[in-house]
């Protein structure tokens, strides 16, 4: 019975997920469906070539951007459905394959910078905590907030400017080598890390003023046992929703970023797919993105009872009393 | 963004100045086998498919990967490439296109007759069932069609006279590709390993709007003949790598991290010249930058409105304002090294006592505001800065203070393509379209005047007006290049002194800023970079 429960549950949850999938990909269709134009004439209506909207109504409709919106709707959901994504208006290409060939170096980028915030929040957190003096816990508390107020992309071009100009540590011809991947996982990465280090401070500082923390203290735990056991350790909970939450601001911010470091990738991808209307693009990597953070959601669920027991004898127990009941 | 990019990195490079190239003198050089070249573009998202996915940014580098039929210089003279030589007729209605012997495309593939009557077909037809349009250039009204004579032989027929057909093969669209590539499914249209060319280089590697790397071909030995160069090309390697920020491609550039960076800002140029960089604006044939005005507008269809606006621009205080040296005042509708430009100077003369007369003549008197009515109808229109343009809304913005001198209100609007054709595209309350329009043959100036043969109409007058119905016809039954130019020279005169068409500056829709180790570049009709001759000194 217990097994079944999970199961419906797991269905429930995977039909909600495709739910959220179909109506990401009908939603972007409904926003660039009211912009105006189309994206061939866009492309084909540049004073250069000298076409009449006549001469190119043939090449439009080759593409069926002619009929219906609802009818256009339909073919692309269709097709969606049944796991075509269409052809790229603007190259020609499959969008599955400049897809798969972008997704690479964002996902590197994006896990690069989620590494580099959580590294940069947990030392200024552990500063906020146990430097010696109290105007270095002060600094530490502010960096967050000054990380926060500078845009990444000002980040990223110090960082080209300084490392890759002046001081040649990477060039911006190669931005996959490991050093550029680095300062642009830097450049996104740091503003994360501010939004995780002033959630994961004042955790600990809730902590600090905990009973069981002063028992501790008393019992004369090292400081860094202190911080981790007793500190850390439960203040994880809202770090890994607040991971899970980042995971939008990290794809937007790819975009910026990688367009700052030349680097190919999902948000340079949607950059000319919005400057060129190229919407069989711009619905699949939408779409794509529904299905990240409907994963990433997924796990951060899945890790709660993990990290906090409380969590796991509550749903024992309400497993146990669901099944007193059907008994 | 609140904060701009450029001049933060021109802060953060306060010392880049000593990591920039030193200047190279300009002395004799000796050639150089080998060595690799990058080159930094802001954009390669049209992607690589036929006819008119070559934009102005994939075009430089299918000029390296594939050849033309002609060679056109900034003068518009073709010359010998892949057609050996041509014959025409009297009428100018058939030509006869010689091969050269032994050409091949990269896969090995003979580029012959039918490989060129492929091509043609193409350019001027398209296909439709692939959607791939015609090419906008190509002189499809008039063509008949193509027919391979033999191996070497190419006769191309046209319906009436089409001076135009010879120059427009050098066009940076007019791509020969091997008939495999021509042939492609349409979803393997853009597949850049499967495009082929029979160019100097060939594709090594590419990343879909990113890059494109490219390897000489060692076999090629059919470069133009206009090119002092022979067999293969001397650099080994060239890199193309998007760079979307023009800052950044700037400062890669003085860093040493690539020896050429296309299209950065005007205002930036000075310093690199300071720090021996090259700038290279080439001429390039077309139109100049400048508005073809709808007389259907409302207050447009008086021509002395239309005359108040041609002189009412001051044209050297844009050349000032917004440009550098590299920009050639105006003097007429077309660049000044088209051989059919006149010298009408004297009809785009900035005088503001002229502009206020006329205005004053046509009714238009200045309210308290400053701005000219006629009762509670006041001077006034939007001014949309062309989209295409990376310099349209400075050169507005300067435009727009001009006017307001003589008592005309105009509303500058930024907007971007697609809005830009929604509100500008057939609206007749809107009275100026920018133009930025190049060609290989003065000839399209005809094509523009009236809609007769599906003509562009720019001036909204149809086949109103017979001074331009009799230019427009006799423009495009010309058989004889100096009789059509006199009736170009007139035509430009009648356009600006009726004021159909305000020129503001010179195009330059392509400026090379290069680091001057890069030598024996050579640059097509249309500013279109040809690194067959080129190489690297030291």
């Amino acid at each position: 019975m217990t097994r079944n429960t999970s199961l419906s549950q797991a269905a429930r949850r995977i039909g909600q997920a495709l739910v959220v999938i179909l109506l990401a990909y009908s939603f972007t269709f409904l926003i660039i469906s009211v912009l105006p134009g189309d994206p061939i004439s866009n492309m084909l209506l540049d004073p250069e070539n000298g076409f009449t909207e006549e001469e190119i109504a043939p090449i439009i409709a080759h593409y069926g951007l002619d009929r219906p919106v609802l009818e256009q709707w339909w073919m692309a959901i269709s097709r969606f459905a049944l796991g075509d994504l269409g052809i790229s208006l603007r190259s020609n290409r499959p969008v599955s394959s400049m897809l798969l060939e972008a997704l690479p170096s964002t996902l590197l980028l994006a896990g690069s910078a989620m590494l580099v915030a959580l590294l940069l929040a947990l030392l200024i957190a552990y500063a906020s905590q146990n430097l010696p003096r109290r105007w270095g816990q002060g600094v530490a508390r502010v960096l967050p907030a000054l990380s926060l107020s500078v845009p990444s992309f000002v980040i990223g071009l110090v960082l080209i400017q300084v490392f890759a100009f002046q001081l040649g540590l990477f060039r911006i011809t190669q931005p996959n080598s490991l050093a550029a991947t680095f300062f642009a996982a830097l450049a996104l990465g740091i503003p994360v890390s501010a939004q995780i280090a002033e959630v994961l401070i004042a955790n600990l500082d809730h902590e600090a003023g905990q009973e069981y923390f002063a028992v501790a203290q008393a019992r004369g735990l090292r400081r860094s046992q202190l911080f981790l056991r007793h500190q850390l350790r439960p203040s994880a909970l809202p770090v890994v929703t607040m991971i899970a939450l980042s995971i939008g601001e990290l794809l937007g911010g790819s975009l910026i970023t990688e367009t700052i470091f030349g680097r190919k990738g999902v948000g340079s991808l949607v950059q000319s797919a919005v400057v060129t209307q190229d919407f069989p693009v711009l619905q699949s990597v939408v779409s794509l993105a529904a299905v990240v953070f409907v994963l990433v959601n997924l796990l951060a669920d899945l890790l709660y009872p993990l990290l906090d027991p409380r969590l796991r004898r509550r749903d024992t127990a309400a497993r146990d009393d669901t099944a007193e009941r059907l008994a | 963004m609140p904060i701009d990019r450029r001049a933060l990195l021109q802060l953060l490079s306060g010392s880049a100045g000593m990591l920039a190239a030193p200047a190279f003198a300009q002395g004799a050089a000796q050639r150089r086998a080998g060595g690799e070249l990058t080159f930094l573009i802001s954009s390669l998202d049209s992607g690589w498919g036929l006819n008119e996915k070559v934009d102005t940014y994939t075009g430089i580098v299918w000029g390296q990967i594939a050849d033309k039929l002609v060679h056109v210089d900034e003068k518009g003279d073709a010359t010998p490439w892949i057609a050996e030589r041509w014959e025409e007729n009297a009428s100018q209605t058939e030509f006869i296109l010689h091969l050269r012997d032994g050409v091949t495309f990269s896969d090995g593939s003979p580029l012959n007759a039918q490989a060129v009557a492929a091509n043609i077909e193409l350019w001027a037809r398209g296909d439709t069932s692939r959607g791939v349009g015609r090419l906008g250039l190509f002189p499809s009204t008039t063509y008949k069609g193509v027919e391979a004579l033999d191996d070497r032989r190419v006769k191309v027929s046209f319906t009436g006279p089409t001076l135009s057909f010879i120059p427009t093969l050098g066009y940076h669209k007019t791509l020969l590709r091997s008939v495999a590539s021509l042939n492609l499914k349409a979803e393997e249209l853009g597949n850049l390993d499967k495009q082929l060319g029979s160019g100097p280089f060939v594709v090594e590697s590419w990343l879909e709007g990113d890059n494109v790397v490219l390897r000489r071909r060692q076999d090629y030995r059919w470069g133009p003949q206009a090119i002092a160069h022979s067999g293969p090309a001397s650099l080994e390697r060239i890199t193309f790598k998007v760079v979307k920020d023009a800052a950044i491609r700037a400062a890669a550039l003085q860093s040493g991290q690539a020896e050429i960076a296309l299209n950065i800002a005007p205002h930036e140029l000075r310093p690199l010249k300071a720090r021996g960089i090259r700038v290279v604006a080439p001429d390039s044939l077309g139109f100049v930058s400048g508005f073809s005005v709808n007389t259907c507008a409302p207050h447009f269809d008086d021509v002395r409105v239309r005359q108040a606006l041609q002189h009412a621009i001051d044209r050297q205080e844009i050349l000032d304002t917004v440009f550098t040296e590299d920009w050639k005042p105006v003097t007429t509708l077309l660049q000044p090294n088209v051989p059919e430009a006149a010298d009408l100077s004297a009809l785009l003369a900035y005088d503001p006592a002229k502009s206020n007369r006329l205005l004053d003549e046509a009714g238009w008197q200045r309210g308290a505001d400053g701005i000219r009515a006629k009762g509670a109808d006041k001077l006034r229109f939007n001014l949309f800065a062309s989209p295409w343009v990376n310099t349209s809304k400075q050169v507005d913005e300067v435009i727009v203070q001009q006017l307001q001198k003589v008592g005309i209100a105009a509303r500058l609007q930024v907007v971007d393509i697609a809005t830009f054709n929604a509100r500008v595209r057939n609206n007749d309350s809107v009275p100026l379209r920018e133009v930025s329009r190049s060609f290989l043959d003065a000839g399209v100036v005809g094509n523009v005047l009236t809609d007769a043969d599906k003509g562009d109409n720019w001036f909204k007058l149809g086949q109103s007006n017979e001074t331009l119905n009799r230019l427009a016809r006799d423009i495009a039954h010309a058989v004889d290049r100096r009789a059509r130019a006199e009736t170009l020279k007139e035509a430009q005169r009648y356009v600006l002194e009726q004021g159909l068409f305000i020129p503001t500056a010179q195009l330059n829709q392509r400026l090379y800023v290069q680091a001057a180790k890069v030598k024996g570049e050579a640059y097509s009709g249309a500013g279109y970079a040809l690194y067959y001759g080129a190489w690297l000194e030291g």
